[in-house]
């Protein structure tokens, strides 16, 4: 496109573009630049050609956008009220020694509801659970565990929803796994159900079941297998 | 319901005439068989014709509220006015595909009619190539997104209503003038595929193709206005345009469009680039494709976007591929034949729409670029980013800038050569526009000069320059009114464009920096003073509609105690759907928008509502240059240069005289 | 509540396993699809929450007032289909925006409350996608394109230009061989054949095949 050349093209998509440096007397170079030109003018098919194929490769995944600042961090700070007796507080020394579930619900949450029993069989398997009661009115969430039992084996409460801001919550409910050393290791959007508890959560907490067994951090590489 | 029947029917009539139209032409033109290359034309009428009836027969559908049809039970209900029930054909994937598939017939037809003066063969050609898409897309739609799907052997009593952000004006108009630019993208492409499969090596096709690109370029920019005047009132927070991947999918291929014109130009003019301007109008379709592909498959996040189903978008990226893989493929093959030297010197027309055509590629890659990085970035591992109008403004006001620097000066310059004394005008002009610029940016708003004092000074750096071009063009005719008499449509359409074009930059740079936004609780007699004007709520009452129930505000806005108008902001709830919307009151005005909307009542004091209030000036320019724009674009194209003659050669007047018709003149019919 | 009886719903089918459907009540049906059409966000036009929320907060002054609403289109709600916090009245943008609230009432800054959010919610929070190295083709791809496409056509152009001058037989130079007299007669030519084809340069070149 320069003035005075033989036409060179810009080659455009989204990958950038070249110039025809051919010499400016083109009949003895003639030849050369007709292969030269012809391959500049491939440029863009293998360009789109590539374009395509990630296209492809993105259907079907899910565009759905999941925070994991949390992990390997520890559980963050906080002083909030216990559920059952509000005059206590709780705070990151009360949680359990050991790996445990920390499940944030509210009984105004639809999908909590659902999830509810399955908690309860978690329980009775002698799954560690702490809950976080969230943004919830505190007659509604007694009354929520009355009906349906409680699987906690403690329940704090988060009423202005600043504990679950730290987690990086976005809805209810979510449930994080905790090692030994109150680090969290995996973050469960959405309810808890057979079907992730066993590809999910129970290669997790196995491992770190094992490393507090033995007292050490779980290794990071095996983490990051175990627990997706 | 019978009429729906043979809507489907009618469809599967227009995928078989469309094969047929692909099919039997080509032979014709391999062979030279004049007599079925003839047969496109008919073809491409009957195709449309079978289109309108298939169309006719979904909007029949719901009109009648025939529930039978899944798709109108899903967008659909007996509540529903008769108006919205008829634009709720294309309120949903299917039935807005179907309107793609109507529209791309009605385009077809109209090149098939307004192509009767081209020979036969290019003719012919070309109709081959818009039927080989058609015949994708209807493949598409007939197997995979039928609206004509029956719930049967259930018959529901109502439908689900149409989405509530729906109900309203804007979806009536919006969508088929989008598809109108977005569908009519593939003539140009069209032409430069048959022109290329022809193997021509002049640029005559281009003076063809030209008003083709226009009418589609400028039927996007009214689709592209209209959505964001419609998301503008309709969503409640005064945002216009969001960067969002739906509304990029639509700005691509106008921006590519709009590179095409130009490069069109010149190479009409001089024959030049003809390689370049063939990628363009491939480039330019693919976008609009890659829209359709992005909106339907689930693969960006948007409001805008249909239901996801990674099916569909299987399909829509094969058609993608092969019809821009076949075009990016010809164009390897037979496009480097048509490579000219050109001479023209530094200082030219030429240059400048160089110029033009890089700043404008590169903001298409801007846009492209950020609203897929989020999709690369997670292909690649570089983590979650969100691209957003932060990114977007940052680099693509500057390009703007920069282009309207140069439309200033490369719209008024002459080709091949100019040798006038340009720097000392160019000089004093720079100077003029950046001290009036500078000027009125203070006294608009001295903390805000930078963003407005730059858009008005290119602004007025264009205007000059246009004022410096009129007076040199009428120069030498015998009065400056006379002179202008004189100048070629094609002239006024580039001036009239370029005048929207500043009309609509000034509106963005202004409302962007200058509009004011309150939110406050108001209750009964409660008054609030923004931006000089003054919003009482006079009272609330409830409001009913055909399908929805609300409350309604009775605001009075005052300026310095005169009355300025009542507006009535109302929150409604539709009762199928349960949605709740907004409906905003606005006192529209050239200047500024007063803009009022009803939130919810205040949770600690019923009586009080919240109420977000708007003073946005000259937000109406926006819209207002995109349709000077378009206008622009329709004088273009109503040049005569491009209406085809058909004259005769002297070979033709010879055999005529002596009692013969040529075949040229059979197949020209 | 209808408004969380929306949200409830909304919740269960996005979260839900697909139930399959053999049996369709009638009423199921419609209440079905109405799910769906909310949850599957089946809008060809615009949101799925049609309205943004409207929260009245006090400022101290202006200044906090812009801050705040500068901050609430720049940051992202987390749960929607791209939407920003000032366009979104889903339960998690609304805590997002009392959050920056109270930030800016403590008085932060703007990079203050960027990173406050970003610490918790990822890079995604904001719209502003951060500089780094895995963003550096984001940033600088596009200006760095431009400028060299410009340098390398104003390049290519003055050196094509040198080298025609230089090569062409027949250059302006040659006219020295005329005598003045013919230069005058040639230069009186030139100039007003410059004239018309100035006066008619919308007059095409390749407008022969009109002439057929």
């Amino acid at each position: 496109m320069s003035p005075s050349d033989n036409s060179s093209q810009k080659t455009p998509d989204n990958k950038g573009t070249a110039n025809n440096k051919a010499a400016a007397n083109n009949k003895p170079t003639k030849t050369m630049k007709k292969s030269q030109m012809k391959i500049w003018f491939l440029i863009p098919l293998i360009v789109f050609a590539g374009f395509v194929v990630m296209l492809y490769m993105r259907l079907g995944q899910p565009t759905d956008i999941v925070t994991n600042t949390a992990l390997e961090r520890p559980v963050p700070t906080f002083e909030l009220p216990l559920l059952s007796d509000t005059s206590r507080i709780m705070t990151n020394d009360n949680l359990p020694d050991q790996p445990f579930l920390m499940n944030i619900w509210g009984s105004w949450c639809p999908t909590c509801i659902i999830e509810h029993p399955f908690l309860m069989q978690l329980e009775e398997r002698g799954v560690n659970l702490v809950g976080v009661n969230y943004k919830d009115d505190i007659g509604n969430a007694l009354g929520y565990l009355n009906r349906g039992g409680d699987p906690f084996s403690m329940s704090i409460q988060d009423l202005s929803g600043q504990f679950a801001l730290d987690l990086g919550l976005t809805g209810a409910p979510e449930t994080f796994v905790v090692d030994g050393e109150g680090i969290i290791r995996q973050h469960i959007v959405g309810e808890i159900n057979e079907s992730n508890w066993q590809s999910r959560i129970t290669p997790c907490l196995m491992l770190l079941n094992e490393a507090d067994k033995n007292n050490v951090s779980p290794d990071a590489t095996q983490v990051k297998e175990m627990c997706k | 319901m019978l009429i729906t029947e043979l809507g489907y029917f009618a469809l599967l009539a227009a995928f078989v005439l469309a094969i047929l139209q692909v099919v039997l032409p080509t032979i014709g033109v391999m062979n030279n068989h004049v007599a079925w290359q003839r047969l496109a034309p008919s073809l491409a009428w009957a195709q449309f014709a079978a289109m309108i009836v298939s169309f006719g027969a979904l909007m029949a559908g719901f009109y009648f509220n025939d529930f039978s049809l899944v798709y109108v039970t899903q967008h659909s209900n007996t509540l529903l006015p008769w108006y919205y029930k008829l634009s709720a054909t294309w309120g949903g994937h299917e039935g807005s595909l179907l309107l793609w598939m109507t529209i791309m017939a009605t385009w077809c037809a109209l090149v098939s009619y307004f192509s009767r003066g081209l020979p036969l063969s290019m003719r012919a050609r070309v109709l081959v190539i818009l039927a080989g898409v058609q015949m994708m897309m209807l493949a598409m739609l007939i197997f995979t997104s039928s609206p004509f799907d029956r719930t049967l052997p259930n018959l529901p009593v109502d439908g689900a209503d149409l989405n509530p952000v729906l109900q309203d004006f804007g979806l009536i108009i919006h969508p088929p003038m989008l598809y109108m630019g977005y569908v009519g993208m593939v003539v140009p492409f069209a032409f430069c595929m048959a022109a290329l499969w022809e193997g021509r090596l002049d640029a005559v096709w281009t003076r063809w193709s030209r008003p083709w690109a226009l009418a589609a370029w400028g039927f996007l920019t009214i689709g592209i206005a209209l959505g964001s005047w419609w998301a503008y009132y309709e969503l409640g927070w005064g945002g216009w345009w969001f960067w969002d991947p739906v509304e990029n999918a639509s700005l691509m291929p106008w921006l590519a469009g709009l590179a095409l014109l130009h490069s069109l130009a010149v190479t009409e003019k001089r024959g030049v680039f003809k390689a370049w301007t063939i990628m363009l109008a491939i480039f330019a379709f693919a976008l609009s494709l890659l829209g359709t592909f992005l909106v339907r498959s689930g693969v960006i996040t948007s409001v805008h976007s249909f239901a996801a189903d990674p099916t569909r978008g299987l399909v829509i990226l094969v058609i993608l591929g092969i019809i821009v893989g076949g075009g990016l493929l010809m164009f390897a093959i037979r496009g480097w034949r048509l490579t000219v030297e050109s001479q023209y010197q530094l200082v030219s027309r030429e240059s400048f729409l160089v110029i033009n055509n890089v700043i404008i590629l590169i903001a298409t890659l801007v846009v492209l670029l950020g609203t897929l990085y989020p999709i690369i970035a997670d292909s690649f591992n570089l983590g979650q980013v969100s691209v957003g109008p932060p990114y977007f403004n940052a680099l693509f006001v500057p390009l703007t800038w920069l282009l309207l620097i140069a439309m200033g000066m490369g719209s008024n310059i002459r080709w091949k050569k100019d040798s006038r004394p340009l720097l000392g005008a160019g000089m004093v002009i720079a100077v003029s526009s950046l001290v009036l610029a500078a000027i009125i940016a203070y006294f608009v708003s001295p903390s805000d000069m930078l963003n407005i004092g730059v858009t008005l000074a290119v602004s007025f750096w264009v205007l000059f320059w246009m004022v410096v071009d009129f007076k040199d063009k009428t120069k030498n005719a015998p009065s400056f009114f006379k002179g202008l008499g004189q100048l070629r449509l094609s002239y006024w359409g580039q001036q009239t464009a370029h005048i929207g074009v500043i009309i609509a930059v000034i509106g963005v740079a202004f409302t962007s920096t200058l509009s004011i936004e309150r939110d406050v609780a108001l209750g009964e007699n409660d008054t609030v003073h923004v931006q000089g004007y003054d919003f009482e709520v006079k009272d609330f009452h409830e409001v009913r509609g055909s399908n929805f129930d609300g409350m309604q505000a009775q605001v009075e806005v005052t300026k310095d105690g005169q009355k300025v108008t009542t507006l009535y902001p109302e929150k409604r709830t539709y009762v199928i759907s349960m949605m709740p919307m907004t409906e905003a009151a606005i006192d529209a005005s050239l200047m500024r928008d007063v803009y009022v909307a009803l939130g919810e009542p205040i949770a600690e004091d019923s009586n009080k509502w919240a109420v977000r209030i708007y003073v946005k000036p000259l937000i109406r320019w926006i819209w207002l240059g995109a349709i000077i724009m378009a206008l622009g674009g329709l004088l273009s194209m109503l040049d005569s240069r491009y209406r085809i003659k058909k004259t005769k050669t002297s070979a033709q007047i010879a055999a005529n005289k002596a009692g013969f018709i040529t075949e040229a003149e059979i197949g020209e019919k | 509540m209808t408004a969380l009886y929306l949200k409830a719903r909304h919740v269960q089918a996005m979260r839900s396993k697909a139930m399959p459907a053999q049996v369709m009540h009638l009423k199921n049906l419609t209440i079905k699809l109405a799910g769906l059409l909310l949850a599957c966000l089946l809008s060809f036009g615009i949101s799925f929450s049609a309205h943004a929320a409207i929260e009245v907060y006090d400022f101290d002054s202006v200044q906090q007032e812009a801050q705040y609403r500068g901050l609430i289109e720049e940051l992202r709600c987390p749960k929607c289909q791209n939407q920003n916090l000032a366009g979104s009245d889903a339960p998690i943008a609304q805590d997002l925006k009392q959050k920056t609230y109270d930030l800016i009432k403590e008085g932060r800054s703007d990079t203050e409350i960027r990173a406050y959010m970003q610490e918790r919610y990822g890079d995604f929070i904001t719209y502003k996608p951060p500089v780094r190295p895995s963003t550096w083709i984001l940033w600088f791809f596009p200006p760095l394109l431009l400028i060299v496409l410009v340098i390398g056509w104003f390049w290519q152009s003055k050196r094509s230009q040198r080298v025609a001058r230089g090569q062409s037989g027949v250059t302006v130079d040659s006219v020295a061989a005329l005598s003045a007299a013919e230069k005058a007669e040639l230069d009186r030519l030139l100039s007003r054949s410059n004239k018309h084809s100035n006066d008619n340069n919308e007059h095409d070149i390749t407008s022969t095949e009109d002439k057929k």
